[in-house]
């Protein structure tokens, strides 16, 4: 009787901790280091899905009802996270993130110390030259040695993803 | 001197042991014949409309449990497996009815249509024991295929909507700005889940953003409080552990020939809040919904939850929160058509 529960213990031992395989599966989530969701946007075409966080941005009503709109001021930044699309495992019918495939940055210069203007969509291209564009991470997808003109044009494409709506 | 033998031997067998407990059990058998459920099939009245390949695979595969068109044979009218029959049956038929299915409005047939596509996917139906009896039922990849392409035909896109267009334009003009809510104005659910507990969530971790083609076109991100991310992380999702709160906030979409899916109106605030002590009959999960800007909490009474964790459980793998992403370097691509 003694034997059997000394060998009893030592299988318990042997197998009742072993989780190493669900210990070893683990999931990277995207740190913004403090900044908000600004927008989401996908590209079904492209295969792509992606969060953009935005950080030193004044929300200014542009009279006294309706929905504030976005101010960026000096050194505000927009992070771009650009997922791949993946199918949702357990719902057919939608489309989940898969790995990061890029984060791209743009930040709010403004010339001379003037202050930072509304962001409204008329002023995207007047704008544009305000923006510094750089890839942190993964491959742009304007190329790995874009020309000016290119990173005008996705500076404009990413200026014009409007703030989403939150309650 | 045969006659005494011959009752000697009735007498020793009507006193035997075996005799008589097979005697007790075939009595038994035939009184459980008389009691418990039975199916019945009432009339069809409002059959489902569908193409005529969809029509033959669901009466194939389904028809027996999900209508009034069971089919009856030896086992469905023998107890006890006529009792476990009618409460498959019973069960089924109160999720959905195909024989009633016209009765619900498109968006709901359409809702069942999907879930049931999914089930399917996810190996869920047609039930295993149905399938080791019925092997009709066992669908083909071709019968998926057919099925998939049923329920993505329900819900074409259409691009460059001008009627989402309009509709997030004039959520943006008409809705009141609110910069902070009054903790006493924040909604709660009659389940008593209360948005309280996520007044917070922009601060939260982003867990996923995902977006739909199905019937509930949208786009979404999904925030998890630092219990709910650090279970992610680490894949301790079965069970989540208490405390765990997951948002989820949706859009509705505007779709561009280019592929573009862009956020249109804000749709709603969902949550799952983890206390098993508080909800035991949904594997610990308290949901709710608040909708529109006014975040209008979901559900009459505290049974809607009963029905969000209907749909939850074809997540069960993932601890029946559906939006959680594959684990790093995994790239499985499921459900292509």
């Amino acid at each position: 009787m003694k034997n059997i529960i000394y060998y009893l213990g030592i299988l318990m031992l042997l197998t009742g901790c072993n989780s190493s395989k669900s210990k070893s599966v683990k999931r990277s989530l995207f740190n913004p280091g403090g900044k908000k969701v600004y927008t989401v946007f996908a590209n079904r075409l492209d295969k792509t899905m992606s969060v953009v966080y935005g950080d030193k941005i004044e929300w200014v009503a542009a009279d006294s009802s309706g929905q504030p709109e976005p101010r960026f001021l000096d050194g505000a930044v927009l992070e771009v996270v650009t997922y791949a699309q993946q199918d949702n495992k357990y719902w057919y019918g939608s489309y989940i993130n898969g790995p990061v495939q890029c984060v791209e940055l743009l930040e709010h210069k403004v010339a001379n110390g003037q202050p930072g203007r509304h962001a409204v969509a008329a002023d995207i291209n007047s704008d544009t030259d305000h923006w510094q564009y750089r890839l942190i991470a993964g491959e742009s997808p304007i190329g790995s040695h874009p020309g000016a003109d290119r990173i005008r044009q996705r500076i404009r494409q990413i200026r014009a993803k409007r703030a989403v709506f939150f309650p | 001197m045969r006659n005494s033998n011959s009752n000697k031997v009735l007498r020793g067998l009507l006193r035997s042991k075996i005799f008589r407990f097979t005697g007790v059990l075939t009595l038994l058998f035939l009184l459980i014949q008389c009691i418990g459920p039975a199916v019945t099939n009432a009339p069809v009245t409002h059959p489902l409309q569908a193409p005529a390949d969809v029509a033959g695979i669901l009466k194939r595969a389904c028809y027996d449990c999900h209508s009034n068109e069971t089919r009856t044979n030896l086992l469905t009218g023998l107890a006890p497996f006529s009792w476990y029959i009618a409460r498959d049956v019973n069960k089924a038929r109160a999720r959905f009815n195909f024989s009633t299915f016209d009765t619900l409005s498109p968006a709901e047939q359409q809702g069942f249509i999907w879930e049931m596509v999914n089930m399917v996917l996810d190996g869920k139906m047609p039930l295993a024991t149905y399938k080791a009896v019925h092997a009709e039922a066992r669908l083909t990849a071709g019968d998926i295929s057919v099925l998939k392409a049923y329920a993505a035909s329900l819900n074409p896109s259409v691009y460059h909507d001008s009627l989402a267009i309009r509709a997030a334009g004039e959520q943006r003009r008409a809705a009141p700005y609110v910069a902070v809510r009054h903790p006493d104005h924040l909604p709660a659910a009659s389940n008593g889940v209360a948005y309280s507990s996520i007044k917070d969530y922009r601060n939260w971790q982003v867990i996923s953003t995902t977006n739909r083609f199905d019937n509930n076109r949208s786009i979404r991100i999904i925030y998890g409080n630092a219990i709910a991310a650090n279970a992610v992380r680490n894949n301790r999702i079965k069970p989540w552990p208490e405390g765990s709160i997951i948002v989820k906030v949706v859009w509705d979409i505007i779709e561009e020939k280019n592929g573009d899916i862009l956020p249109g109106r804000f749709n709603n605030v969902q949550m799952m809040i983890k206390d098993s002590r508080r909800y035991k009959q949904s594997a610990g999960w308290g949901f709710a919904k608040f909708t529109g800007a006014g975040l209008v909490p979901y559900g009459k009474d505290a049974s809607f939850n009963a029905a969000c964790f209907n749909c939850h459980k074809a997540a069960s793998e993932y601890g029946y929160v559906f939006n959680i992403p594959l684990p790093d370097g995994q790239t499985v691509a499921v459900n292509q058509l």
